[in-house]
């Protein structure tokens, strides 16, 4: 796919906005089986499939053009009544919109090749009843709004000069069709002969024009001007054909102009004298129209900018070094109050540098907050998830979503998609019983799954729990036996807490049978592959025959974190506070040795206990200090104790890489600049925890 | 060192700055010399390969120091008043080096330099650019870059192994 540097601006926009309507069409999708009749929401998906046609026809890729249309035909049939909704139909619309899915991500990487989904149109056709006439009729009638509408989002979006010779003939084309459309209808209605000469002219001139970069710039006002006059005519002609009839339809106001296209239907409804249905009186407003040609969602759009990532992480990089600053200016007025406590300059500088404080803290909290994104987005897969397989098992699964305007960082979310869905998976097959099963324990036949985040300080605590088996410690603990993934005599020792994080081991899976679905032992491992990538800690919490909790908790953001700062000697190292469980302190009494290994004992808990200063080698002052703190970290299911010496508090610490140089460094994360100048270590928990494993 | 240069005026000039570790002078090239700091609070990099001191704070850039000495396989010093770092931006790459003293900065003509001999008192030919001939001593003009680049392979070995 060759594409000059215009064209790869428009097609990038595209993917962007091809996925936020395929976005937005899922959940609407969904509700479609169970307000099937809504005519709003049936307008909705019918306006989203149509963008996508309209965009994917203008920059010619067929594949997509040509199963949306498909679609559209069902979802046309639909709206006006002829068809009722069934499952089938929310199927195969769930099908096209998987293939539409898969071409979009196809584009993205480059692959414009086609992909075969006759099936899938088959299976639409199957649930189509066609009529070949009305078809072709509807076909003919949808096309100049559609035209318009590309063609105008195009003129407006390019500078002059920035034609293509195909768009030039493009647009001319478009203009030709529009052109014969008018002069079909131009006898019946005198009030087109304006817009009609407009585009006549229009017509000319770009005939005229054949050199692409030819534009001036009045002249694609011109085109503009010209293409805005059409489509408010086309409006009005609209509003003044309803407007005549108006006995028989219920009036409803509507967004904006790009209704035109529903217009179009519902007109042709009343002409076929189907059931009545709302129709959009829309009010002409040709500067939207011209602005936003095609928006996805009207009502957000005018709140929202696109900005490009990298300048939010530009933005981010800098409140980094301003909360460096900051560190370092109040240490300094800090100390400068230690000497001249008196002096009313000094208490001026403490005023300030604490409304400084406060400023940046602000600045450093919206910086972040641009690169958050609400947690609904990762939810947006899981009722789909759910339907099929509860319709898969034969189970009845209900599902429950909250917090879904809890923010979280947008690279979090990405990282979160996979485990979220082999989750859900989980919880469909293993967690929920069968509806017999249910009842015969006393539980309502449908099964209920709870998707839950919050926040809690600086982290997000995401809860997937359901009511059905809980996890049974001992099937665990045989089928770990079995597996050969612990021995006896590790059995043995083992606490219940211990035994439910077995799940996590890789091939490991306590179902009978693997289906299609679960049972293979890769789900609960990519869980916790993602989760602690995510510097995140993840608990199990269970009861046989009432239900399993899965509760995640990870760090807000990745770039600044709260950190525990640790003496070791003389130096000093940052833990991310996230990943701090407890802190204990070291005695004799809770420190043992189990194969000449130290562990520690916290409430019936055996952890192993690594020690920074033999394990960073770090060098002992003359008179050496004594271990007196166990920091308990953990990472995903693991945890494990870590010796320091003290405990000098916590800070908000940016996180710096070590640069390219020294890359790598076994056990270190990063480093960061304390407040007082110093650089200090950042420790890689996910090391010391691997690190701990293999010993 | 002006007579060096007035010597052959079409020759072309290198401007070097020169420092000591231990009796031996060296040079590098201007180009590369970000800047020259005296010695500041280095923090130990655990795990690090031994010649890396650590890594200092310059300005709110976290970078690595690197003692030229250790590296060089030169007999380990302490530091003293004389003690500077010399920041040198390599491709892209801004790294510390620990020096013993730093002396001038010097004009040379490429006609008093030539070819290294195999060995330099025990250091890598590779390293070793030039060998400048003053009248009353010799320069050895480093090659950083490359001291860099062996680095990255020595550390790249260390970990396969």
């Amino acid at each position: 796919m060759q594409l000059d540097d215009d064209m790869k601006e428009i097609f990038e926009s595209f993917l962007v906005e091809s996925q936020e309507l395929l976005d937005a069409l899922m959940p609407d999708l969904m509700q479609l089986e169970t307000a099937g009749d809504d005519m709003d929401l049936m307008n909705r998906i019918f306006r989203g499939f149509h963008t996508i046609k309209g965009t994917s026809g203008f920059m010619g890729f067929d594949s997509i053009t040509v199963i949306t249309h498909h679609a559209e035909d069902l979802l046309n049939k639909l709206r006006r009544s002829e068809l009722t909704i069934t499952m089938d139909m929310v199927d195969v619309l769930l099908e096209v919109h998987d293939w539409i899915q898969l071409l979009v991500k196809n584009l993205s990487m480059g692959d414009d090749s086609p992909v075969d989904y006759s099936q899938t149109l088959a299976r639409l056709e199957a649930v189509i009843n066609p009529s070949a006439e009305k078809l072709s009729a509807s076909k003919k009638e949808e096309k100049p709004p559609s035209a318009i509408q590309s063609v105008l989002a195009d003129t407006s979006m390019k500078g002059a000069g920035d034609f293509t010779d195909e768009q030039l003939a493009q647009i001319q084309a478009a203009f030709a069709e529009i052109n014969s459309e008018f002069a079909k209808e131009i006898s019946q209605e005198s009030s087109s002969a304006a817009s009609h000469s407009a585009l006549d002219a229009v017509l000319n001139n770009t005939s005229i024009t054949q050199n692409p970069g030819d534009f001036t710039e009045d002249e694609l006002a011109m085109i503009q001007a010209a293409f805005t006059e059409i489509n408010t005519e086309f409006s009005a002609n609209q509003e003044s054909k309803t407007i005549e009839k108006p006995s028989e339809l219920p009036q409803q106001i509507v967004e904006s102009t790009k209704e035109t296209t529903s217009v179009e239907y519902n007109e042709q409804s009343k002409e076929t004298a189907a059931k009545a249905t709302p129709v959009a009186a829309t009010k002409p407003s040709p500067q939207t129209t011209a602005a936003k040609p095609a928006p996805a969602t009207s009502s957000s759009a005018d709140a929202t900018i696109r900005i490009d990532v990298s300048r939010v992480e530009a933005l981010m990089d800098l409140s980094g070094e301003l909360v460096l600053g900051r560190n370092r200016l109040s240490q300094i007025s800090d100390r400068l109050k230690e000497l001249f406590d008196n002096e009313h300059l000094v208490a001026e500088l403490l005023e300030t540098t604490s409304q400084l404080d406060k400023i940046t803290t602000d600045i450093q909290a919206t910086a972040m907050k641009m690169r958050m994104v609400p947690i609904g987005k990762l939810y947006q897969k899981s009722p789909r998830i759910v339907r099929d397989l509860s319709k898969e098992f034969g189970k009845e699964i209900e599902l429950i979503l909250k917090g879904e305007d809890t923010e979280i960082d947008r690279g979090i979310i990405e990282e979160l998609n996979d485990p979220l869905v082999h989750m859900i998976r989980n919880s469909c097959d293993h967690g929920i019983e069968s509806p017999e099963k249910r009842v015969a324990k006393g539980k309502p036949a449908k099964g209920t799954i709870t998707l839950d985040a919050e926040q809690e300080g600086n982290n997000i605590v995401l809860r997937i729990s359901d009511d059905g088996n809980g996890i049974d410690a001992e099937k665990v603990k045989a089928k770990a036996l079995e597996k050969g993934v612990i021995t006896a005599e590790q059995a043995a020792q083992m606490s219940k807490r211990e035994l439910y994080q077995l799940i996590f081991a890789p091939g490991f899976s306590t179902a009978a049978v693997v289906s299609a679905v679960s049972g293979r032992g890769v789900g609960m491992d990519v869980v916790k592959t993602n989760i602690q990538k995510l510097k995140g800690v993840i608990e199990i919490e269970s009861e046989i025959n009432k239900g399993t909790t899965f509760v995640i908790k990870l760090p807000l953001t990745l770039a600044i974190i709260q950190g525990l700062i640790v003496q070791v000697e003389n130096e000093t190292y940052a833990l991310p506070l996230s990943n701090v469980v407890e802190v204990v302190a070291l005695t004799d009494e809770n420190c043992s040795t189990i194969n000449q290994k130290r562990v520690i004992r916290i409430r019936q808990q055996v952890l192993p206990l690594l020690t920074l200063k033999s394990e960073l080698n770090i060098p002992a002052k003359p008179t050496p200090s004594t271990a007196q703190y166990v920091v308990v970290i953990g990472l995903a299911h693991q945890r494990l104790g870590i010796v320091v010496d003290s405990l000098l508090g916590q800070e908000e610490i940016v996180i710096k890489s070590l640069g390219q140089y020294l890359g790598n460094i076994p056990a270190i994360a990063g480093s960061t600049i304390l407040g007082d100048g110093r650089v200090i270590m950042i420790l890689d928990i996910q090391e010391l925890v691997d690190k701990v494993k293999v010993e | 060192m002006e007579q060096h240069a007035a010597a052959n005026t079409s020759d072309t000039i290198l401007q070097l700055v020169s420092f000591n570790i231990g009796d031996e002078e060296f040079g590098v090239d201007i180009l590369g010399v970000q800047e020259i700091n005296r010695m500041t609070e280095v923090t130990r990099v655990p795990n690090a390969p031994s010649y890396v001191e650590g890594v200092i704070n310059l300005r709110g850039k976290v970078i690595p120091v690197i003692d030229l000495r250790k590296r060089l396989m030169m007999n380990a010093r302490g530091h003293d008043q004389d003690t500077r770092i010399i920041v040198v931006e390599i491709e892209n790459k801004v790294i510390g080096f620990v020096v013993d003293k730093v002396n001038e900065v010097l004009r040379i003509p490429q006609s008093v330099t030539e070819a290294p001999p195999s060995m330099v008192s025990g250091i890598k030919s590779d390293y070793i650019t030039a060998i400048g001939k003053l009248t009353d001593r010799l320069i050895i003009l480093l090659d950083l870059d490359k001291i860099l680049s062996d680095d990255e392979k020595a550390q790249i070995s260390q970990t396969a192994a």
